[in-house]
């Protein structure tokens, strides 16, 4: 019942939202109730029914979440503070109800037990993060955003018709829980290309807006940038658990080069990126996600794990970074001492465990995108308090971990093979 | 009843065809291939006996009468039209020779032909052309969860492309 609140707390509070005046306090309030609901998750166990599925991935998708919710409310409470209510000053830029329905959403497509809501929850926040972006939205940017979904419900009935023969028609077919026990009855080729394209579609849909703005040279709205690290996560969730589905039948391809392919490719536009524009966080959250997208392909539990403590730790850094703080875009650069340093030694020894060569295209691509984001941080040194919340987190993620939260990383490296 | 499901759906995958090769009437072929997957979708609600495919047929002719109360601007011609052509073939050819399951080898074309109407075509009726293949995989797909609500997130996405800003400005506001 938890995680069913979670879903609609959020897509409750952005109708209401649209409508009452006082949105940043309300909106971060419902932040806060989220964040500890989804943190008491890991001690109830609900499925509705077995159409949703709180497991330990989702329950840390989740609260990053909920985290980078309270984190963007709180940023436009402060902007709330410094300029007013009135219409068009940047906190209400941020869209407080879209960003709600944005969480919403993504809850949805976490806790989902299927890969047709999961798809549907992912594409639609997509739209919705694509809406958040800017005042005017191109025409082009809704038709990628389509195309995205598009592809990943197509995938989704592929992926249905490959699992039919050895799981029968009905949910079992598209259930994440149960899909990995397809085994040998399922039509392969079939489950393949259901892989292939669910992963292409669901990336398109997360990844849209940070690659658009990383292209274009564009910045992002403080809160919005916030929840895309999440948004990423998402995609990240989906293809784990795409791997787990190909992982249960010998017969189908290997999952790995198509990850550390897709990694590797999104290691490159970052650098490109960074080397071309001078807004450099868009960048270095397509080239976090894409060295835990590395990590994922790897294959190991120990990459696996790396590849969440590499995401986990970035999402903090990332709250510190949408601020404009010159510390907390280092973090996210990985450069030493704060944040994520640590997790990209730790995700480049698990790397090398399984493959040299990965490990060495890994380090350069960590290597290139820390010098080139160098050239681009701002002059000032901090955007506002809040950006201190963020790295704070941040070192105490990087040196003085939680054990709660590395066990939850640990049972999921371990459960999601 | 499966015959004429079959030749809907080859009906729909000519009017892909037509998008790439007409220049004036796309918003008239558009509204023609969505009736077709429509008209395919009744079909399979009579032969699986199910009410799904009649809610999603539905829900595409709505969004064809949205498509049509907009109807887009075409600003242009498909570049590289010969080029165009042939790789449209080798698609179709390519989508029917390597269906990854039966019945999915139609679908499957529309949806490469609409990318590669998108990719060269400017206006939104590649994608809406690629989504009306994807919603006709769903509806022969028997039994597969969620067909309408898959049906309706695709036709909302589909009627915020072809709006041309109108709609995303009214959900922002």
């Amino acid at each position: 019942m938890i995680a069913l609140v979670c879903i609609l707390l959020p897509l409750l509070a952005a109708a209401g939202l649209s409508f009452v005046p006082a949105s940043a306090w309300a909106s971060f309030g419902c932040a806060l109730l989220v964040l500890v609901l989804v943190c008491s998750l890991p001690w109830t166990a609900d499925s509705f029914g077995g159409w949703l599925l709180p497991d330990p991935l989702a329950v840390q998708i989740a609260s990053l979440t909920a985290f980078a919710w309270v984190m963007a409310s709180a940023q436009s409470l402060t902007l709330s503070a410094l300029f007013g209510r009135s219409a068009g000053t940047p906190g209400r830029a941020d869209h407080a109800g879209l960003l709600a329905a944005l969480v919403g959403l993504m809850n949805l497509a976490s806790f989902s037990n299927g890969a047709g809501l999961a798809a549907i929850a992912a594409g639609a926040a997509g739209l919705v993060a694509v809406l958040a972006q800017r005042q005017e939205t191109p025409a082009p940017m809704l038709a990628v955003a389509a195309t995205g979904m598009g592809l990943a419900l197509f995938g989704t009935v592929v992926l249905y018709a490959g699992a039919v023969p050895a799981l029968g028609r009905g949910w079992p077919a598209l259930s994440w829980s149960v899909l990995p026990t397809a085994g040998g009855k399922s039509n392969i080729m079939a489950i393949d290309a259901g892989f292939v394209l669910l992963l292409l579609g669901t990336g398109i849909s997360c990844c849209l807006v940070p690659v658009s703005a990383a292209i274009r040279g564009a910045a992002l709205p403080a809160g919005l940038a916030m929840l895309l690290g999440p948004l990423g996560g998402i995609w990240l969730a989906t293809a784990l658990r795409l791997r787990g589905v190909l992982g249960g039948n010998v017969r189908a391809m290997a999952p790995g080069p198509v990850l550390l392919g897709l990694g590797l490719a999104g290691l490159v536009l970052a650098l490109i990126c960074l080397g071309r524009r001078p807004a450099i966080l868009s960048p270095l959250l397509i080239a976090l996600l894409a060295a835990v997208l590395v990590a994922f392909g790897a294959g190991a539990p120990a990459a696996t794990g790396s590849g969440l403590l590499h995401l986990t730790l970035g999402c903090l850094a990332l709250t510190a970074a949408a601020n404009g703080s010159r510390l907390g875009l280092a973090s996210l650069a990985g450069l030493p001492p704060l944040g994520i340093f640590g997790s990209g030694l730790t995700l480049l020894t698990a790397a090398a465990l399984r493959a040299g060569w990965v490990a060495g295209l890994l380090g350069l691509g960590l290597f290139g995108v820390a010098a080139l984001a160098l050239r681009g941080l701002p002059a000032e040194p901090a955007g506002n308090r809040l950006a201190w919340v963020g790295i704070g987190l941040a070192l105490i993620g990087a040196w003085a971990m939680p054990s709660a939260l590395t066990n939850l990383i640990e049972t999921i490296a371990v459960t999601m093979q | 009843m499966i015959e004429l499901t079959r030749l809907l759906g080859l009906g729909a995958l000519l009017l892909s065809f037509a998008l790439l090769v007409v220049r004036r009437p796309q918003p008239f072929v558009y509204c023609g291939q969505s009736g077709a997957v429509a008209l395919a979708a009744l079909c399979q609600a009579w032969l699986q006996s199910d009410w799904q495919p009649i809610a999603v047929a539905v829900v595409l002719v709505a969004q064809a009468m949205v498509v049509w109360m907009y109807r887009p601007a075409f600003h242009g011609r498909v570049a590289f039209p010969v080029v165009t052509v042939v790789a449209a073939l080798l698609l179709v050819v390519l989508a029917t020779a390597s269906a990854p399951s039966e019945g999915m080898g139609v679908p499957l074309a529309i949806v490469l032909l609409g990318l590669l109407a998108a990719a060269f075509m400017p206006g939104p009726y590649g994608v809406l052309s690629l989504l009306n293949g994807v919603v006709l995989a769903m509806v022969t797909t028997p039994e597969l969860p969620l067909r309408p609500f898959m049906a309706l997130a695709l036709a909302v996405l589909g009627c915020l492309v072809a709006s041309d800003g109108v709609l995303p400005a009214w959900v922002r506001r």
